[in-house]
């Protein structure tokens, strides 16, 4: 009978997504190509913001759009009908997206030479922030109807993103909803994290958004 | 929900090691998993058990080590732990720095090591 042995592994257990994602950032940022992620519960207006930063952006800027859905077209339908050029990955069922997905959206869109790739991850708080895109920044969409409170119960996502879209602000008065108290939870697991409250019915602050990315940009590209 | 893609690296990840030092056997596979993150330790362990089966770890044991928030002051270079029940946002004990910290601690998912015969 052999004897007992504990063998040190060290190995994290993302550590081939990871390196995938960190190896896919540096190509990009050599194309001069920004990748964002962007992440939010189903149904806070991922789609609707997407189209609404599409418009205040710079005209300059080419911009192209990589939709995970589990298994519809129907965000990649949207974006066609606004002449966005649109990869549609279906993740048959995955709840997220990571290095490896990304890079099959990518040789789809890269063909239009986009500056600008904006991915659309699968609707979810859990799973997406766990896993690294390759993303140059991650970017939450939060919608006031989901309250306040969900720093203190998905820290993780807040954790991992450089600004925090904040939608749906044209009825906050309908409802309970603290922004102070909303970005004193984000800052607690976050303390560089910015926030920006838009709504995409109206339009309101999406030219702060858009010239955050605009800025962004910029910086990468010295 | 993403526990079982998860289990299958864990799975495929010890079961590589045990092999490259001729185990017979897999008992235990010591895992570190960060504060923040969302694993729930219950579906690692049911899924562990149902793709394991059949393998060299087979009814090994899944032991995990959270691992507690902690924070680098950029400021001062001073490392912090974080709490997570706390309401209040992180600030540098030694020079009150409260924006320019870093997380370095808390989003871990390491397979630390594993225990094998």
């Amino acid at each position: 009978m052999s004897e007992f042995k504990l063998i040190k592994v060290k190995e994290g257990i993302l550590s081939e997504n990871d390196k995938k994602a960190g190896d896919l950032r540096q190509k990009l940022k050599k194309e001069n190509k920004y990748l964002i992620n962007l992440m939010a519960s189903p149904g806070a207006g991922k789609t609707s913001s997407i189209l609404k930063i599409a418009q205040n952006l710079n005209k300059n800027i080419r911009l192209a759009v990589i939709e995970a859905d589990i298994d519809s077209s129907v965000d990649a339908e949207k974006m066609s009908e606004n002449n966005i050029s649109t990869v549609q990955l279906s993740t048959g069922g995955f709840c997220h997206l990571d290095a490896e997905m990304v890079i099959q959206g990518l040789e789809e869109v890269v063909k239009e030479n986009p500056d600008l790739i904006i991915i659309e991850n699968v609707g979810n708080l859990v799973c997406p922030a766990e896993f690294d895109t390759g993303a140059h920044s991650n970017i939450m969409i939060l919608s006031v109807p989901e309250g306040d409170d969900k720093p203190l119960k998905y820290p993780l996502i807040f954790s991992v993103c450089e600004l925090l879209i904040v939608n749906k602000t044209d009825m906050i008065e309908l409802t309970d909803f603290n922004l102070e108290e909303l970005e004193k939870r984000a800052k607690k697991v976050n303390p560089k994290i910015e926030i920006i409250p838009v709504s995409a019915k109206t339009g309101k602050g999406f030219e702060k958004v858009a010239s955050w990315i605009e800025q962004k940009i910029q910086k990468t590209r010295g | 929900m993403h526990e079982l893609p998860l289990t299958n690296k864990i799975l495929e990840t010890a079961i590589d090691f045990a092999e490259k030092n001729n185990a017979v056997q897999i008992q235990e596979i010591n895992l570190l998993i960060g504060e923040l993150s969302d694993i729930e330790e219950h579906w690692l362990n049911h899924y562990f058990k149902y793709i394991s089966k059949d393998t060299i770890a087979a009814d090994a044991n899944l032991k995990i080590t959270k691992v507690n928030i902690k924070w680098l002051c950029l400021n001062c270079f001073f490392e912090f732990d974080g709490d997570k029940k706390s309401d209040k946002p992180p600030k540098c004990p030694k020079c009150q720095e409260t924006k320019n910290l870093e997380l370095i601690n808390g989003r871990e998912f390491i397979i630390e090591s594993i225990g094998i015969i």
